[in-house]
């Protein structure tokens, strides 16, 4: 008979405790699950290309409410430097790694733990030739180099004779562009003069431009892979008046390219957007969904005529915050 | 099965009724106060949060207003200044001297108000006459890009005297320089102020805006973005992404609405919109969810309270339950009691509500039946009483007429002595049944009885009846009731042995069993069946059956004189006899 008295109310205080049980449960993620480590080619306050990759991995970090962690080498030559960072990060065991390899070889020991240890692996900018990423987030080298191709002969009209300059024939962005190039530019459509490694020379760039405007008068387009080759083929066209003639492309931009660019004395400039690539590779990291393993980030072609449309303003000048 | 779903598990007591009750009203009463207040307070804090917004944005606006009206001052001091006037003006009698020493004094000026206002990126002047000005002592400007060509210029001249506010871009005017920033450009009238004779350029670094919209915070993820009046974006966070079409911003609506908020529904986002006097709309974006400071720990607290305000009511409404139930459930124990048959309880009445007058009425009713049930056993008696009188009153005509006719007959055959045997016996039946009322006689008399009454029925069936009568002498003196052993006598004769033809014998004998008397009555008659026991026993009276109303009516009278240990019971066997055992305490 007591029993049977006290059921009902314990029944209900069992609800009760049932439902603020439930209630207190509810909405409580751990911050440790969301830790991400970044780590950029480098943190040079003068790169504005990285420091742009910077403004936008924080500007995901704060709209995706994730603790971020970024990290890179103070000269993005520095491969060992990036190698000791990224086994930090590892120890950290962080839910996703972003990096920006500058040597994969120099990385390779710890990128071997990172797939061992199951972290979630995020490659930006470069890409990875020997190893597996759980996501490559960066623009299609290839597809920049397509877009060259497509600046050097519009229409078809005329038959491309161009050359390549280089200052790292490793560089795997640098080789992708080309063979973005020579893929839109099959042979017989149009003449390649070879690619000439410069090295880091402006001056050797500029004799070897002005000595092929002798060697090749019918020339009529120069791809220089990187900014050095820019500038001294910029020179070299300038002294022989070939500058309206010749198309001189570049990629990505600085301060002397913009005034080439200004000037009339380049044609054209592709340029990646960083921003987006930080913002993406962050976004990436978090996506467990296992979306598409390649975000593409497309790449803006700069001329004189468009270089201060308000979007391209924000490409060729990063405004660093 | 009638209502079976709801009525099984309807509570069955009034203290589980009055619990369930009150647990149910209070568990919705604190559900429903809850959720209003919670909501109440949820509405307080969004409304609060919403005001709160609006008091940054307006101080995000004063902060950027107070930069543009410096750049507006700086332009008004440059529109009103001699020398500047002087140095642009078409005026061919000024001298190359004099120029120089305008120029000087010009950039002096424009150094000394770039000296003391950090934020400011530039400040130049080009005339239409081609000079230009600027607050750098060499000003080289870039020659790819003229001045005329630009937007900020172009503006300043269509309106023809005042001040433009430019989108933010790169001032690109300067030589190697290319620095962000917002362009205030206002056309420079001559002396007279009707013909233009110049530009005049203010550069705002953008840092200074991008500093104050950075800094705002609006929650975790909130932001502050800021178009111009054709809809372009001045400032965002998210500017690349929104190029990029990766990111979309409520701009159409954001253009649409008027100064003051309104709620993004897809995203969550509550957009709080300020318009500037320039033309510019800076928004506050916030995200609903954050607003309320912690939701989760709000709702947890008001559920918590909840709980605890529960958990005590429901403690209280039980206890308070039992209070009010107490009462009848001592009433309860008291019927369950007098259910039992003790008619000697009383409930308590304690109070004068209705508990306590239903208590009266219990008593009363209960002191009822108790008297009720005393009259109805003294009326038994009595009945009893007035039964075995007739009875005992009662010689059946039949046997009196057999007993006279065997008398007559044995007179005829000049029995003497028989004829005074049977006549003394008769006498002394008679005596024996119209004696004074007294119940209770010794067993003597009773012996005496019996024996003068089975002598008589001897006579009458001569050889076919023999008796015996064994009670030992120490048993006379106890006290018996009166004629308790004739009816099974009769009995046994006329059911037992008459219809035998070769007769029967009756043996009455008596012993002292544990604490009583027990008289025993055995003839080796017919006997009887199991049913006929049971119709013997059974309270079946008819009144026509003077037999039967012996039997019963002895059982009855000894229980009721003498209580349920104490009565008759009967032992048979068909064709073999029956044994009448009747059991009396030892009365003196």
């Amino acid at each position: 008979m007591r029993t049977k008295r006290l059921w009902l109310p314990l029944l209900l205080l069992g609800f009760v405790v049932l439902v603020v049980w439930t209630g207190l449960g509810r909405g409580e993620a751990s911050p440790q699950d969301n830790r991400i480590a970044i780590i950029m080619k480098t943190t040079d306050a003068n790169s504005h290309y990285w420091q742009t990759v910077r403004s936008g991995a924080l500007a995901a970090a704060k709209e995706l409410e994730v603790a971020l962690e970024l990290s890179g080498p103070l000269r993005s030559i520095d491969s060992d430097e990036q190698a000791r960072l990224l086994e930090k990060a590892i120890e950290q065991r962080p839910r996703a790694i972003v990096l920006a390899p500058i040597d994969e070889d120099a990385l390779a020991p710890q990128l071997e733990e990172i797939s061992r240890l199951g972290i979630r692996l995020i490659i930006m900018d470069t890409p990875l030739l020997h190893h597996r990423a759980d996501s490559y987030v960066s623009s299609d080298h290839v597809e920049e180099g397509r877009e060259a191709a497509g600046i050097l002969a519009p229409g078809r009209k005329t038959r491309p004779v161009y050359a390549f300059l280089t200052s790292d024939e490793k560089s795997p962005v640098a080789m992708q562009r080309r063979n973005g190039v020579l893929e839109a530019l099959p042979a017989g459509s149009a003449y390649n003069l070879g690619m000439i490694n410069v090295g880091k020379s402006e001056e050797q760039a500029y004799r070897t431009v002005k000595s092929l405007t002798v060697a090749y008068p019918g020339m009529n387009g120069i791809i220089a892979l990187t900014d050095i080759g820019v500038a001294g083929a910029a020179k070299a066209l300038k002294e022989t008046g070939l500058s309206g003639s010749v198309k001189l492309i570049g990629f990505d931009s600085s301060v002397p390219e913009i005034q080439l660019l200004e000037q009339g004395a380049m044609h054209a400039l592709i340029v990646q957007n960083p921003f987006n690539m930080g913002f993406l590779g962050v976004q990436a990291a978090l996506d467990s969904s296992g979306g598409s393993a390649t975000v593409d980030i497309p790449s803006a072609t700069i001329t004189r005529a468009n270089m201060y449309a308000p979007e391209n303003q924000k490409l060729l000048f990063p405004f660093v915050y | 099965m009638r209502g079976r779903r709801f009525l099984d598990y309807y509570p069955k007591t009034i203290h589980a009724a009055i619990s369930t009750a009150f647990s149910l009203l209070i568990l919705a009463a604190i559900a429903v106060t809850s959720l209003i207040s919670y909501n109440v307070s949820e509405d307080a804090v969004i409304s609060n949060s919403e005001a709160y917004m609006g008091e940054i944005i307006t101080q995000v606006n004063n902060n950027i207003q107070s930069y543009i009206d410096n750049m507006e001052n700086i332009s008004l001091i440059i529109f009103t200044n001699k020398d500047v006037k002087y140095y642009i003006s078409s005026n061919p009698f000024i001298s190359r001297e004099e120029v120089r020493s305008y120029q000087k004094n010009i950039s002096d000026l424009f150094q000394s108000l770039l000296y003391t206002r950090k934020d400011i990126a530039s400040i130049m002047v080009f005339g239409y006459n081609g000079r230009v000005v600027s607050d750098r002592r060499l000003t080289q400007l870039n020659p790819n890009v003229p001045p005329q060509d630009q937007d900020w210029y172009k503006q300043a001249v269509k309106e023809g005297g005042r001040s433009v506010i430019s989108p933010p871009h790169v001032q690109n005017v300067l030589q190697g320089e290319y620095s962000w920033v917002v362009s205030l450009s206002r056309e420079l009238k001559s002396i007279n102020g009707m013909t233009g004779q110049g530009v005049a350029l203010v550069d705002l670094k953008l840092n200074v805006i991008n500093d104050i919209c950075r800094n705002v915070k609006l929650g975790q993820r909130g932001y502050v973005f800021i178009v111009d009046s054709s809809g372009n974006i001045v400032y965002h966070p998210q500017q690349q992404l929104i190029y990029s079409k990766l990111r979309t911003e409520q701009i159409g609506r954001v253009m649409a609405s008027e100064q003051g908020s309104f709620v993004d529904k897809d995203s969550g986002r509550i957009y709080t919109i300020h318009d500037t006097s320039f033309g510019w709309k800076i928004v506050g974006v916030a995200y609903q969810d954050e607003l309320i400071s912690n939701p989760s720990a709000m709702r947890n607290s008001f559920l918590l309270w909840a709980a605890a305000g529960l958990a005590v009511t429901l403690i209280i409404s039980f206890i308070i339950s039992h209070r009010i139930t107490r009462p009848i459930r001592r009433l309860q124990a008291v019927m369950r009691q007098v259910e039992r048959g003790d008619f000697d309880v009383r409930a308590e009445v304690g109070q004068a509500g209705e508990v306590g007058q239903l208590g009266r009425a219990f008593n009363m009713m209960v002191g009822q039946t108790r008297r009720l049930l005393d009259e109805r056993v003294q009326t038994e008696k009595i009945k009893r009483r007035t039964e075995l009188r007739l009875l005992q009153s009662q010689i059946n005509p039949h046997f009196l007429y057999n007993t006279l006719d065997s008398i007559i007959w044995m007179a005829e055959q000049r029995k003497n002595e028989e004829v005074v045997l049977m006549t003394s016996a008769l006498a002394k039946l008679f005596r024996a049944s119209i004696a004074k009322d007294d119940e209770l006689v010794p067993i003597r008399v009773e012996v005496e009885h019996i024996d003068s009454y089975l002598q008589i029925q001897k006579m009458r069936y001569r050889d076919k009846l023999d008796y015996a009568i064994d009670v030992p002498r120490e048993l006379h003196a106890f006290k018996t009731p009166r004629i308790l052993l004739q009816p099974f006598v009769e009995n046994a004769i006329y059911h037992g042995i008459k219809n035998l033809p070769e007769g029967g014998m009756i043996a009455i004998s008596a012993r002292q069993a544990d604490n009583g008397i027990e008289f025993r009555v055995s003839d080796n008659g017919q006997g009887m069946s199991e049913e006929t026991i049971k119709l013997i026993m059974g309270a079946v009276r008819r009144d026509s059956d003077r037999d039967h109303i012996g039997v019963s009516n002895v059982n009855e009278r000894i229980e009721l004189a003498f209580g349920s240990d104490y009565g008759v019971s009967i032992e048979s066997e068909p064709g073999e006899g029956t044994t009448v055992a009747i059991k009396i305490p030892q009365v003196r």
